[in-house]
């Protein structure tokens, strides 16, 4: 794990938002919130899922064991 | 990280706690998983994040429950839409062994744990047995004459279960190229196998069948020819049960085996499953209660029972006879892993009084301690005395508000999340980054 700092007053807002949720701490409410971020300025760099599988392959096998009708 | 054994992970689809013999069944299913319990460490209460693979594996894999997001159409494509963005910006397991130098390999059949939905992560060689293995045979009759008839698909799938193929690949056919992997790889190794053999169909070898071939293939046709959907004949309901016991005496082989082929490599091997199975305990069955209705006819449901969430845990193989009755969510795999802290490889203060298990999209939710238990399927919140089991709910409303204030802190996190998800997604979009 690796540190950051927060201004104490943006620190102050999340612990607001945490309370009373399951987000353990401050640290996971920021990670989600930069995952999430993330995901979205990092799509399309190449460095995603493999989007050669062929969706309909999954799907057939998806319904091959009663999960599609 | 001290000590750096090579781990092995086994997760069997589909085994629910208390068929296996060390956790009181009463037919044999698990000698070999008997042993490993014996003197290693059994957690006598692990719960499944969920009561299926695509409401379990990714919270397993990721430590966290993926979150809604503004999708398209079905069931099945909004299932596909919450799973896929998630795990592919999640830090995953296998990603923590291979940064903790860890050489990596995953094995498994199961099309929700395919590359599609990011589940090669952190992996140097992940085996999903998508790009197909077919004979001439099958390309001839399936995908040559049928594609485009009505038949296609129940033709796919019959020959399917007695080839043993795709979905229903059992664990000899890939075996070898576990050992293959694990001889040619460097130290310390991490391989993870995710077996189908327990899955619907219940098809045991030979070896392991206790009853007529046809008896189990009728009995298998007839739980998918209703849906799933009860009543079954007693006859019927009994044979599922005795093939579901038989698979998992298969699968337990494949441990045997595995151990067996692997001792000079000394591993940890951890064995523990995705979610349970109904045997019409609650008037359902298998563990989807339907198909995901992608033509609106049929309605999924999923429940959270002990026989949908209480699954097996025992890491065998580290000389540490330990019994662990605290619950612990297989969602803090990971954490079970002392990847990240000095000290012993397993680590097992890595339970909860209390852990949360839940239904895809939250509306069903389960609180579950070591003898007391709370149900929100959505319509009625219920307690019961897991000592007294499942059937008669206790009638205490100070518990029931204790432990639905425990649901209601996780439904306020969850509301969070997709907030923030769909906040991102909308900022996303219109800045088109």
């Amino acid at each position: 794990m690796s540190s950051v700092e927060l201004p104490a007053e943006v620190h102050g807002r999340i612990e607001r938002r945490v309370e009373g949720t399951d987000f353990d701490s401050v640290d996971e409410y920021v990670t989600f919130v930069l995952e999430e971020v993330l995901h979205y300025a990092e799509s399309g760099s190449g460095n995603m899922t493999d989007e050669a599988v062929d969706e309909d392959e999954v799907k057939d096998r998806l319904r091959s064991l009663g999960y599609i009708d | 990280m001290t000590d750096r054994r090579n781990v092995v992970l086994v997760t069997i689809d589909c085994l629910r706690a208390d068929h296996c013999s060390f956790m009181g069944y009463e037919r044999e299913t698990t000698p070999t998983l008997d042993a490993m319990a014996s003197d290693g460490i059994v957690f006598e209460n692990a719960i499944a994040p969920g009561p299926s693979t695509s409401e379990s594996m990714p919270a397993i894999f990721s430590g966290s429950y993926p979150s809604a997001r503004p999708g398209d159409g079905d069931v099945i494509d909004e299932r596909i839409s919450r799973i896929r963005p998630h795990m592919q910006s999640r830090r995953t397991l296998a990603e923590a062994f291979s940064e903790a130098g860890y050489a990596t390999a995953g094995f498994s059949p199961n099309p929700f744990t395919t590359r599609y939905f990011g589940f090669q992560a952190g992996f140097d060689r992940y085996e999903d047995f998508l790009d197909g293995s077919h004979g001439r045979l099958y390309e001839h009759l399936i995908e040559g004459r049928l594609s485009n008839s009505e038949l296609f698909m129940p033709l796919r799938v019959l020959f399917n279960w007695l080839q043993k193929e795709e979905v229903f690949k059992t664990w000899e056919q890939y075996y070898d190229d576990l050992l293959e992997w694990t001889a040619g790889t460097s130290r310390p190794y991490f391989l993870w196998v995710h077996l189908m053999d327990v899955h619907h169909p219940y098809l045991a070898s030979r070896e392991d069948r206790s009853s007529p071939l046809w008896k189990n293939m009728y009995a298998n046709w007839r739980l998918r020819a209703q849906d799933y959907e009860p009543p079954f004949a007693e006859w019927v309901d009994s044979e599922l049960v005795t093939a579901y016991d038989d698979s998992i005496a298969y699968a337990d082989r494949f441990l045997a085996e595995l151990t067996d082929d692997l001792a000079g490599d000394d591993p940890v091997v951890v064995v523990s499953s995705d979610h349970g199975e109904s045997f019409g305990e609650h008037d359902a069955y298998e563990h989807h209660g339907g198909a995901f209705g992608q033509h609106g006819e049929q309605e999924y449901h999923s429940y959270l029972y002990e026989e949908n969430i209480h699954v097996p845990l025992v890491v065998g193989n580290v000389d540490r006879d330990e019994t662990v009755s605290d619950p612990f969510s297989l969602r803090r795999l990971s954490d079970l892993f002392g990847l990240e802290r000095n000290g012993p490889l397993i680590q097992t203060d890595v339970t909860d009084d209390f852990v949360r298990a839940r239904t895809i999209e939250g509306s069903g939710m389960a609180v579950r301690g070591e003898h007391w238990k709370y149900i929100d399927d959505g319509d009625r919140e219920r307690v019961f005395d897991l000592r007294e089991g499942e059937t008669e709910p206790v009638e205490d409303d100070q518990l029931r508000a204790a432990l639905g204030e425990l649901a209601a802190i996780s439904q306020r996190g969850t509301a969070e999340r997709e907030r923030l998800v769909s906040r991102a997604k909308t900022v996303a979009d219109a800045s088109d980054v």
